[in-house]
């Protein structure tokens, strides 16, 4: 095994980073769809429920009532159509214009003081799309109780219904945007996207144009021409992470509380796993299309669906939450979550730094395992 | 004039079933089936997808570790932990002594959110007050931390109900339409038709050109006889014989595997599948004839594909997105298809309804043909 | 000029590289079988065999980048197997398509080998000068390795193959696909290296480049058929090739009567001539009299490496096809069967052919011929409408390829390169779709695949995929599906590259047949042979056509005192130096 020889490596170094700027797909998947998937992470996927339409049925003429109707009509979550009957609300809700119907009863004012008549306001909400349901029926009886009492005014519990009240305070994001959560979450499939698709896609390439044979037939070692490939597209994904955390920063307001420093090293930490995973699959495929699958299958899916940042791990079924300890997303979230908006926490940073290198260790064990120094592998 | 009409009408019926275009089309069906790549896209997403979404990712929040630091000790503040405790959304009850504790375990993630039960507690609902308790929730996750919130809420309304009298206010009534018991699956499992649908369709088409320029296959078939439209048409053929077929069997899958309760007209659905796949075809076959090679190919799809999951309605609501980007949400099939869905399964929707969202999606099938037909032919020199 | 190779012992006798009892299988394939050969240093050793001969499996294994399962080898006094890396500091390796990184300029490619083989930097700056000078890149040294042409290209991995200062340097098919101009170039260098004492292996499926090497190995089937000399091969068929010319009869018709006669073992097409040659030495008075009998003149001639290649073989196929059998005569209006008239297409700036106008006869075997880059391949695509023309028109069988395009195309039938036969699909179903999409139903499309089966022989590997049959079968097959719908027209792109000379010569029976019978054949390729083959050749460059005539005629052309027989390749080559020449120097550089 030749030794290991700095002149070559920083050669095949250059030659990578020279390959990568002039390559068309770098600049898709390193530049572009970071700002799209940034983009649609911002925007089009958002948990905070706003201008959800529904209909509002006023069978009383009271004053109170009318009062109640105002504060529906003020809130930012709801849409708020007025009916007059019933039966068009409910025509309404079945196809699908609103999500929702609360009824404001004709003895309005009368239940207010005996509650024997029943509750203050009817909520049906739309059950087709369930998570949508039970922010609406959350919402809409939260305006009720809201109304009770700044109006009725005692907070005794028999007017207002309530032994206990519960006061939230959401910690590191005061303001419940989604996008807070979900940017973070966006950095980290950008990075998988470098780091696993991107790199699987180049070296596999590199064996179907023959140029891997060329420089096999000359004495650069195996670690060397890895290595040569890798390095680039760490500093790469280095970058991106920057531009991803500048836009998130500047554009989408999301706070870094903790330091640019921290952020960059654990995203360092991240590209280990990630870029390991990117070889190892390109060394078993040897094919640009079928690694491009492979990534997709095992690197970005993984990052979407067990990373923890769009749906929560502890609410899988334990063969899937235990799949999810291998995925370094999950841990690159954790602690990006953390950075951005609570800080420098290092008691959280450190664990998952030290779960990714072990498991960027076993992808390169694995891809140093099968790459061989001849082209059939014997 | 007589004349004319029935020889139009014979030449198109020629064309339809010609020779050329038949074997086209055989041909087509036959590499899409044999490819052992496509073959694996076929069969390995519709399961994996089955899986994760139906049993595995959900909206929903179970099995999440709560802290509590109970300061009172008293009657209704025991009472307050015990149900906790027993509530079937919690994973781990942590109780925690101290307030620096309790704040810790958020910090470090371990707890999504904690409850501070302070002193005087069931001394105010014994005296017929209202007494606070202040939740403490992890704003990294947000949405979860929500839902959470809410699941304690609705544990709290039910604490010291003996305490008062029975007589007491109801500020609203609840109720669930179309799927009473929000049963996620009912909402998962049929829009994963419409997924599936998608993905297939669109991963077939976008496939067919760039696999035949790989291989070298393409040049022959300029050759040959068969002009551009034979050509467009037999590539659609594929994914209009084999998407349906995914989409049927998630169809079924929901109604009997999960028992979704299926209220609407069965063929329109059937030809609502049909009008979608149209409407993906056309983006699917842009795709494949700008793309040299089947790795462009797939990543084109790739990119077209995730936004057009992200917007489409089937992870977080369309409305919650800005209003530019709700305009733009209207030309993806998806987000059609899914309320056609909804309103097939549960809520029953009659015609007229059910065409308020078909018809955009015949608008799209049809743009995207035609723009399809036009880069194909430009394509093709 | 300072050397390139190392200072080594320049006696023509040192061993450079030995093998003995190499075999090497891949799965049930036996690549190589059980070879032995050495291979001098200050020699052009070449490796010569058909696809599928073992050549590139010899080659990696010598650059110890395959390890052999039995066998031992010796590459400059080390091992392969067990001293890999003192392997590779000592020979320079070219691989099939050239291991050059297109993204990166002609100097960056230069830079990246020089590293890699941990040239100083002192050393690096004199190389560079010598190798650009050598291989005449100087003026190009920034352009991108994707932009060269592909000749260029061809020198490019030279150089950086040479970037060591090897010993041994080992080329695998560098001549392929590249038109005899630029391997001229590349000779001419190798040449330079032998006389300094470098061994050098050039792998090639290409059997007159074999003559000029010193020394040959013969590969066919992973077997070493022969290793010496190659006119020592030639030789054994001294007295027993001849020529044959007849004024007024069809030299096709001579061919097929010859190869029926027991005495003729092989026979080909040369220019208006046909190429015979007997089985044994007496056979020479036989044929004599069957000369006479035929009124034909027959005159002796040297032989060629390729009739002691065939002979080695077992001799040619016969001369009838049954293909044609059931074929009717074409008969066309006017007698034109392809026309192109003021044809030009441009891309972007560039003018791929340059107002380009020819006719070509019903039953003529028409070449298109050119240097990479001349235009060829553009006309070639616009006239069977791959290509739409950006200006003047293309016409198949009378018919517009523009204007009446399904019976235009109706009328041609294609056969591309490396054959696009759908491997998804079997055999049968290629055949089913082939008939199919041009316009063939019912009883008459089974007829005639049957008669295509049967015609071939493709009986037993009707439900193989095509990928899984042996080269001339894969060829058969693809010529079956270009003629199913009896096409007035055939277009061959490159139909024989690679392509071992059995299945060569039975490719061209069939043709013939089909010539017998009005068929008109277009045909594009890089292998002078074929061009020999021809009625008339077309040659092409710089997008413009520059001759059109017999085989003969060309050569007659450059025919001089100091070259008064030339072959096709050197007619080739002077008539686009002459062209040159016209155009002043500034294309020089561009081959």
């Amino acid at each position: 095994m030749a030794k290991f020889d700095f002149v070559r490596l920083g050669a095949l170094i250059r030659k990578e980073t020279v390959q990568m700027l002039r390559d068309p797909s770098t600049i898709l998947v390193a530049f572009l769809l970071p700002v799209i998937l940034l983009l649609l992470f911002a925007f089009a996927v958002s948990l905070d429920i706003k201008n959800l339409p529904i209909a509002l049925v006023r069978e009383s003429d009271s004053v109170k009532s009318q009062s109640l109707a105002a504060a529906y009509q003020g809130t930012k979550f709801f849409v708020v159509h007025d009916e007059t009957s019933q039966q068009k609300a409910r025509d309404l809700m079945v196809s699908g214009k609103v999500r929702g119907i609360v009824t404001i009863p004709h003895n309005f004012d009368a239940r207010l003081t005996s509650p024997s008549l029943g509750p203050l306001v009817e909520i049906i909400s739309d059950g087709a799309q369930p998570n949508t349901a039970r922010f609406i029926a959350g919402a809409a009886s939260s305006v009720v109780q809201e109304w009770l009492a700044q109006t009725v005014g005692s907070k005794n519990a028999q007017t207002t219904g309530q032994q206990v009240n519960l006061i939230p305070r959401y910690w590191f994001n005061a303001e419940i945007e989604s996008r807070r959560t979900l940017i973070p979450g966006a950095i980290a499939i950008v990075m998988t996207m470098i780091g696993t698709l991107l790199t699987a896609m180049v070296v596999a390439r590199e064996w179907e144009r023959g140029t891997m044979e060329a420089i096999m037939a000359t004495p650069a070692n195996t670690a060397e021409i890895l290595f040569g490939k890798l390095l680039p597209y760490f500093g790469l994904g280095m970058m991106a992470t920057l531009i991803c955390g500048v836009l998130a920063t500047a554009a989408f307001s999301v706070p870094l509380r903790g330091s640019w420093l921290a952020l960059m090293a654990f995203s360092s930490a991240f590209l280990i796993p990630a870029l390991g995973q990117g070889l190892l699959i390109s060394i078993v495929t040897k094919n640009q299309f079928a690694a491009a699958q492979l990534a997709l299958f095992t690197g970005f899916l993984p990052a979407m669906m067990f990373s923890g940042f769009l749906y929560e791990i502890s609410s899988m079924p334990l063969p899937l939450r235990i799949l999810s300890q291998i995925v370094a997303a999950r841990y690159y979230v954790s602690g990006l979550r953390t950075v951005f908006l609570v800080g420098d926490v290092w008691k959280v940073l450190i664990p998952n730094i030290l779960y990714m290198l072990a498991i960027g260790a076993f992808f390169f064990f694995l891809a140093w395992r099968n790459s061989s120094k001849t082209l059939d592998g014997k | 004039m007589k004349n004319a009409k029935p020889s139009q009408l014979k030449r198109l019926i020629d064309f339809l079933f010609s020779p050329i275009l038949r074997a086209q089309i055989v041909k087509e069906v036959l590499c899409t089936l044999r490819d052992p790549r496509s073959r694996m896209s076929l069969i390995v997403p519709p399961i994996l997808q089955l899986v994760l979404f139906a049993f595995a990712v959900t909206l929903d929040v179970t099995n999440v570790n709560i802290g509590v630091l109970d300061m009172d000790g008293g009657r209704y503040s025991q009472e307050f932990v015990t149900t906790l405790n027993e509530a079937k959304f919690v994973g781990k009850l942590y109780i925690v002594h101290s307030q620096k504790e309790l704040e810790d375990q958020i910090e470090t993630g371990k707890t999504i959110a904690s409850v501070n039960i302070p002193q005087g507690f069931s001394a105010k609902i014994i005296g017929g007050g209202t007494a606070t308790a202040q939740v403490i929730i992890d704003g990294r996750r947000a949405n979860s931390g929500q839902i959470v919130f809410s699941y304690i809420q609705a544990i709290v309304s039910n604490i010291g109900a003996n305490a008062v009298p029975a007589n007491r206010l109801q500020p609203s009534s609840i109720r669930f339409w179309f799927n009473p018991s929000l049963i996620y699956q009912w909402f998962t499992v049929p829009s994963l038709a419409a997924v599936l649908v998608t993905m297939t369709a669109l991963g077939i088409t976008s496939m067919s050109i760039a696999r035949e320029r790989e291989l070298g296959t393409f040049d022959q078939l300029l050759v040959s006889p068969a002009n551009y439209v034979e050509i467009i048409i037999a590539k659609t053929m594929p994914a209009l014989i084999i998407a349906p077929i995914m989409g049927m069997m998630m169809v079924f899958a929901a109604i009997f595997l999960f028992g979704v309760p299926f209220k609407g007209n069965f063929l329109l659905l059937v030809l609502c599948i049909y009008v979608h796949i149209f409407a993906v075809v056309g983006i699917g076959l842009i795709i494949s004839a700008i793309s040299q090679t089947q790795q462009q190919a797939i990543l084109g799809m790739f990119t077209i594909a995730v936004p057009m999951m992200l917007m489409s309605g089937f992870s977080t609501p369309t409305e919650n997105m800005p209003l530019f980007m709700q305009y733009i949400a209207e030309a993806i099939p998806n987000k059609h298809t899914l309320l056609i869905l909804q309103g097939s399964f549960l809520k029953g929707q009659g015609f007229a309804d059910i065409f308020t969202n078909l018809w955009p999606l015949i608008v799209t099938g049809i743009v995207g043909l035609s723009a399809a037909t036009i880069i194909v032919r430009n394509r093709l020199q | 000029m300072q050397p390139l190779a190392q200072n080594i012992n320049n006696g023509n006798d040192n061993v450079s590289v030995t093998f003995s009892q190499l075999t090497k299988n891949f799965g049930a394939v036996r690549a190589l079988d059980n070879i032995s050969a050495n291979i001098m240093a200050g020699r052009l050793t070449g490796i010569v065999g058909p696809d599928g001969a073992g050549k590139t499996t010899l080659l990696r294994i010598l650059a110890s980048l395959l390890r052999a399962d039995t066998g031992t080898a010796k590459v400059a006094d080390f091992d392969p197997k067990t001293q890999a890396d003192l392997v590779k500091d000592n020979i320079g390796y070219m691989p099939q398509r050239f291991g050059l990184y297109e993204d990166l300029s002609v100097m960056d490619n230069l830079v990246l080998y020089s590293k890699l083989r941990k040239v100083s930097a002192e050393n690096a700056k004199r190389l560079f000068a010598k190798l650009l000078d050598f291989t005449r890149l100087e003026p190009f040294s920034n352009r991108l390795a994707g932009a060269l042409s592909g000749g260029m290209k061809q020198k490019l991995g030279l150089a950086c193959a040479l970037m060591g200062e090897p010993r041994v340097l080992l080329l695998d098919e560098p001549g392929v696909g590249v038109d005899p101009v630029s391997r001229q170039e590349l000779w001419r260098m190798v040449e330079a290296l032998t006389d300094e004492g470098m061994a050098v292996v050039w792998s090639t499926s290409y059997l007159d480049e074999a003559e000029r090497c010193a020394s040959v190995i013969l590969l066919n089937e992973g077997k070493i058929l022969f290793d010496g000399a190659p006119e020592t091969l030639t030789k054994t068929l001294a007295g027993r090739s001849f020529l044959v010319h007849g004024e007024n009869r069809d030299k096709r018709e001579i061919l097929r009567t010859a190869l029926l006669q027991p005495f003729v073992s092989d026979g080909v097409i040369q220019g208006s001539a046909v190429r015979l040659v007997c089985k044994h030495l007496e056979d020479s008075i036989e044929l004599k009299q069957f000369c006479k009998t035929q009124k034909v003149s027959l005159s002796l001639t040297e032989p060629r490496f390729e009739d002691a290649f065939v002979d080695l073989l077992g001799g040619g196929p016969g001369g009838h096809t049954p293909l044609t059998d059931n074929f009717e005569t074409i008969s066309l209006e006017n007698e034109i069967a392809v026309r192109c008239t003021n044809l030009s297409k441009t891309f972007g700036e560039f003018k791929a052919t340059n107002d380009v106008s020819f006719e070509v006869r019903r039953g003529e075997i028409f070449g298109l011929l050119g240097p990479n880059g001349a235009g060829k391949s553009t006309t070639f695509k616009m006239l069977c409408g791959l290509l739409r023309p950006t200006s003047g028109i293309a016409q198949v069988a009378g018919f517009d390829l523009r204007k009446a395009t399904r019976k235009a195309k109706s009328n041609l039938g294609y056969m591309a390169q490396k054959f696009s036969l759908y491997g998804l699909m079997s055999v049968r179903q290629n055949l089913d779709f082939s008939a199919g999409v041009y316009g063939l139903d019912g009883e008459l499309k089974t007829a005639r695949i049957n008669e295509m089966i049967d015609a071939f022989h493709l009986k037993k590997y009707l439900d193989f995929s095509p990928e899984d049959l042996p080269l001339g079968f894969k060829q058969r097959l693809a010529l079956a599906c270009s003629l199913m719908h009896r096409p007035s027209v055939l277009f061959l792109d490159e139909p024989t590259s690679g392509v071992d000379p059995l299945t060569r010569r039975e490719f061209w029976n069939h043709i013939n047949g089909l010539v017998n019978k009005g068929v008109t054949i277009m045909v594009t390729t890089h292998f002078m042979e074929e061009a020999e083959y021809c009625d008339r050749v077309a040659m092409m460059y710089g997008g413009k056509l520059i001759a059109l005539d017999t085989p003969d005629g060309l050569k007659s052309i450059v025919t001089s005192k100091e070259l008064p027989n030339p072959s096709m390749e050197q007619a080739f080559i002077r008539l686009i130096e002459r062209v040159d020449a016209q155009n002043g120097a500034a294309k020089n550089g561009e081959i």
